[in-house]
This record gives C-alpha cells, structure tokens and sequence, in this order.
C-alpha cells in the first residue's frame, strides 16, 4: 500500500512530501532525510510502549488515567510540559489542562529557541517562508547551525541547492557558516568563518560596523578583519540575504542577546537590500506550540497559570527554574524527553517528583515516571496540525491507526485525562 | 536503542594535538561545575584546540547545569570544562539515572 503526502514528524521542516511504501513486512520511505527514514523505520519496526503502567507495573488503561488525575489533582503546583511532536490540536488540550490545574505550561522551546523568542519579543524579526527564500535568496547565512546534520532538507529542498523563481540553483547562492567547528554545513559552504565560543555578540557588532562604514582593523572573535568585511560586504551587497540562526547562538553565552543583536544586524540589512531571519526551530511542531501559546494565554511559552490568569517570566516560570529551584511538586510530560534533556541537578529533582509521561516508548523520563500513559504518533496515526519552522501550517494525514484501542490521538489522550482531572 | 544512543552521544570529540597531548586515550574523564562524566574519546581535526565537542544529549548533560541566569534556557555550549585519561568505562543511562533516586 502506498500513502503519499505524509507529513515527518521529526524536525522543523515538517516536509510534507513523504511517501510510505508499506508491504507485507517490508516500508519503504521516499522523500525523507536520514532523520525522517529513521524515525518511520522506529514507528514500523522499533519497540512501542502498549500497556499503561503505574509504578513500573502493567495496569488498565482507565486506572493509569485516573491515577494521573489523581497525581496531577493533588500537586500544589504541577508543571504540564508539552513535546513538540504533537499536534496543535494536542497541545489545545494541553493548554486547558494546565490552566483548569492553576499549574505552570512550558514546552520544548523552553531548552531550544526560547531565547529566540524573547528577542523577537524585545526586537522584532524580519522573516520570510521557505518558499521566499529559495525563489529569492542569493547569500545564505547559517550561523550557530548545522542543517546538514539537524535539518538535512533545508539545504536540498530550500535553501542552497533547489532551483526558485529567481535562482538558477547552488550556482546562484553564496553560502556562508560561522561555528566554531568546521561541520558538514561549513564544507558545503563558499566562506567559513570559525569564531571563538561565546564570541558571537563580538562579531555581530563587527560585522555592523562594517556595513555602517567604520572601520575594523583589527581581529573579532578569533577572525581576520578581511574575513569579517568580506561576510559583511556580501550580505550588504545581496539582492536578497537570508539568515539561519540556531542553538549555537540560543545556547550559548549571550543567549536572547545573540539573538537580538542577529535580528539587530538583519533590521539594518534592511536599509540596503532585502534581509530576513529564519530560526532553525529543532521539532516539527515547536513554532506551533509557540503561535497557539501566544494565541490562548498571550504568551509565548513558560506560562503560570496558579493565580487562575496567565503571568509570563521566562527565567522565573520556565520549567527548568521552576524544577532548579523546586518549585514544582508534580509534572506531566508529554511526548518529550526531559530526562535526556534537561540539565543533570533537574533530572536529579524529576526523580524525586510524580512524574506522568505520555510516550510512544521507554525513555529515560519513562525509566524515572511513576505513571506511564502509552502514546499515539501524531502525524502518523492520527491528524491534525504542525507549524513548519517558518511559520506555516501543515494540514497532517493519518495513515495509520494506534495498535491499541484506548486513544485515538494525543489529544484524544489528553482530553480523557482533562475528563478524569474534572470529575476528581 | 540504548546501544546506538549511547554510541553517538556518549562520545568526547576532541583536536589531534590535544588527543596527543593527553596519550591518545580510549576515554575521558570530563569534569564540569554540574558534574562529571566519563566518555568514548574521538579524535576530530574540525574541532579547535583547546575546546571539545559533545553530542546534545543524556551523557552531555550530565555537565550542564539548571541555572539559567535569569532567561530560562541552560547554557549547554560553551561551558568551562576540564579533560582528563580515564580506564573508567561510560556507564549506562540506567545506571546514572539510579545514582539520581534517594
């Protein structure tokens, strides 16, 4: 059987192109990256979590649901965390849930680009759809990313190689990376310029310097003077320039003000040619939980709902300061892995909280829950809807079912647990 | 699916001069403010000296830490760190994570 258009549920391109060539006992996948084939090659032929389990022991599905209400009723002040390989129509859910428990809301954005989205707050970005970036970009910029390895499509299918209305393909486009190692990205790249860690802001500043006209003699960052004007003489004398920012910027020291200061060079880029920002968000729907998040509460993420209204203070009510300075007494996780992800000393306190996870199969934040709930694959075993990293929606296709009978969707499963959380 | 995490995340990536430097060991010790933990070295020229590069995942963030200066988000990148030879073997997510249960 072959199911066409499907939509991959792993990074934040959301390709929508995915073809499934299911036979008996054989998938073929078509169109996908290593990531996407990987992940669909997990879902046909990897391990699934099937039965609900409390402390660590097989039970009915409806007493691990009424066990989590019980868990998450009784916390003082229970943390709902969403993934971002979930629905928007998930995350809805998961919204009211947090807001019905006066509980705090956050989301993978919180460890990825939530710094870019406070400086978007603070700065304002000039952006633009995949789409406008390969029929116009001639010089790409990736700096702090690596989408030859995180994002493998964004160079074949937007960015550096596909032929646009406007561009004749690779040929037409100047490429450049800053990174302060020499990644598959870099090698593809017409200029690389490796900067010192946490240098970033430095040559930011640079960088503007130069296309304001002042002079830089001297090295920034670990780079040359003629490297630095080169980098800005190109993106100042392009027709159209297109920056990618990522965790490398996001993560590092400067954080939102790495960002800010990107935004900061692209708005001037502005006054001579046509210059847009794009974040390489990490999950094929964490721009989604940011745009419904902002829709619903008027915030963007990290989200405190204990006084019955919204209040935003990333720093004070993002997951990992509430869980650092233990805060929280109880989380649900949803479709997410914080046991991997988030720093040690936090992962130390989740075992030590309840934890209720909603997972498709044993992670380490499933080895630390007491209470497991099995999941559903969005965008596979159910519909509904993922923002591309641009912004875009992507309508999902179901193509197959849930190998059990008890929930049809993430959100299905979330709104079962709201129903329980009501009544108790 | 532990095994194949384990094998491209608990992985040190280090600059030839500095694997040299420190006796071309099969693993290291690396020690943070958070913690420390011990992982399969590799040497790799696109890494600069004087710096190392892991893999964003569990044994990675056995370094970071949950202080987040105030903007919610850990610094997982470009954090001090000090490197040392280890005979010690790379333990298992299982067995860090029941260090963590009191």
């Amino acid at each position: 059987m072959r199911y066409e258009n499907n939509t991959c549920p792993v990074c934040g391109l959301a390709c929508d192109d995915i073809v499934l060539d299911v036979g008996a006992g054989d998938v073929e996948v078509l169109n996908a990256c290593w990531m996407g084939r990987s992940k669909y090659m997990k879902y046909f032929k990897g391990e699934r979590l099937m039965k609900p389990l409390v402390g660590g022991v097989e039970t009915s599905w409806m007493n691990a649901i009424s066990e989590a209400a019980r868990v998450l009723v009784d916390a003082r002040k229970p943390l709902v965390y969403l993934g971002t390989e979930i629905s928007t129509e998930a995350m809805y859910e998961g919204i009211h849930l947090a807001e019905h428990l006066r509980g705090y809301l956050d989301s993978c954005t919180t460890i990825c680009h939530g710094p870019t989205v406070q400086a978007l707050q603070e700065k304002g970005m000039p952006s633009a759809t995949l789409g406008e970036v390969r029929n116009m970009a001639d010089y790409v910029v990736f700096w702090g990313c690596n989408p030859a390895e995180s994002h493998p499509r964004l160079l074949s299918k937007h960015a550096v190689y596909p032929e646009g209305k406007h561009r004749a393909g690779r040929g037409e486009r100047t490429v450049s990376v800053v990174d302060p190692r020499r990644t598959l990205t870099a090698d593809q790249a017409d200029l690389f310029i490796q900067v010192e860690p946490n240098s970033d802001y430095e040559l930011f500043t640079a960088i503007e310097m130069v296309i304001d006209g002042y002079p830089v003699d001297y090295e920034v960052a670990g780079i040359k003077p003629e490297e630095i004007k080169k980098m800005a003489r190109g993106m100042k004398e392009a027709k159209y320039c297109a920056v990618f920012v990522g965790l490398g910027l996001a993560s590092s020291r400067g954080k939102n003000r790495n960002m800010e200061k990107a935004m900061h060079l692209v708005r001037k880029l502005n006054k001579y040619t046509r210059a847009v920002l794009l974040a390489n968000r990490g999950h094929s729907n964490v721009a989604g939980f940011n745009e419904l998040c902002t829709w619903l509460t008027g915030y963007p993420y990290a989200v405190d709902y204990s006084r019955g209204f919204p209040r935003y203070n990333p720093g004070v009510t993002s997951a990992i300061d509430l869980l650092h300075r233990r805060e929280v007494d109880a989380m649900l996780v949803v479709a997410s892995d914080p046991g991997a992800h988030f720093p040690r000393d936090v992962v130390e306190y989740l075992a030590d909280i309840p934890l209720v996870t909603v997972e498709v199969s044993h992670t380490p934040t499933t080895y630390l829950s007491d209470i497991v709930l099995p999941g559903v694959y969005d965008s596979i075993e159910s519909g509904g809807t993922f923002y591309r990293m641009d912004g875009v929606p992507i309508s999902l296709r179901q193509t197959m079912k849930p190998p059990f009978d008890y929930s049809t969707s993430t959100k299905d499963t979330l709104r079962q647990l709201m129903g329980e959380v009501s009544r108790k | 699916m532990e095994k194949e995490y384990l094998k491209e995340t608990a992985i040190c990536f280090i600059n030839p001069d500095d694997f040299l430097s420190l006796g071309e060991p099969a693993r290291v010790k690396v020690e943070t403010r958070s913690g420390q933990v011990v992982l399969e070295a590799r040497i790799d020229e696109r890494v600069l000296s004087g710096h190392v590069f892991i893999p964003r995942g569990f044994w990675a963030n056995q370094l970071t830490l949950g202080d987040t200066g105030d903007c919610g988000n850990p610094l997982y990148k470009g954090i001090d760190a000090e490197l040392k030879p280890t005979l010690e073997d790379v333990k298992n997510i299982g067995e860090i994570l029941d260090s963590y249960r009191k």
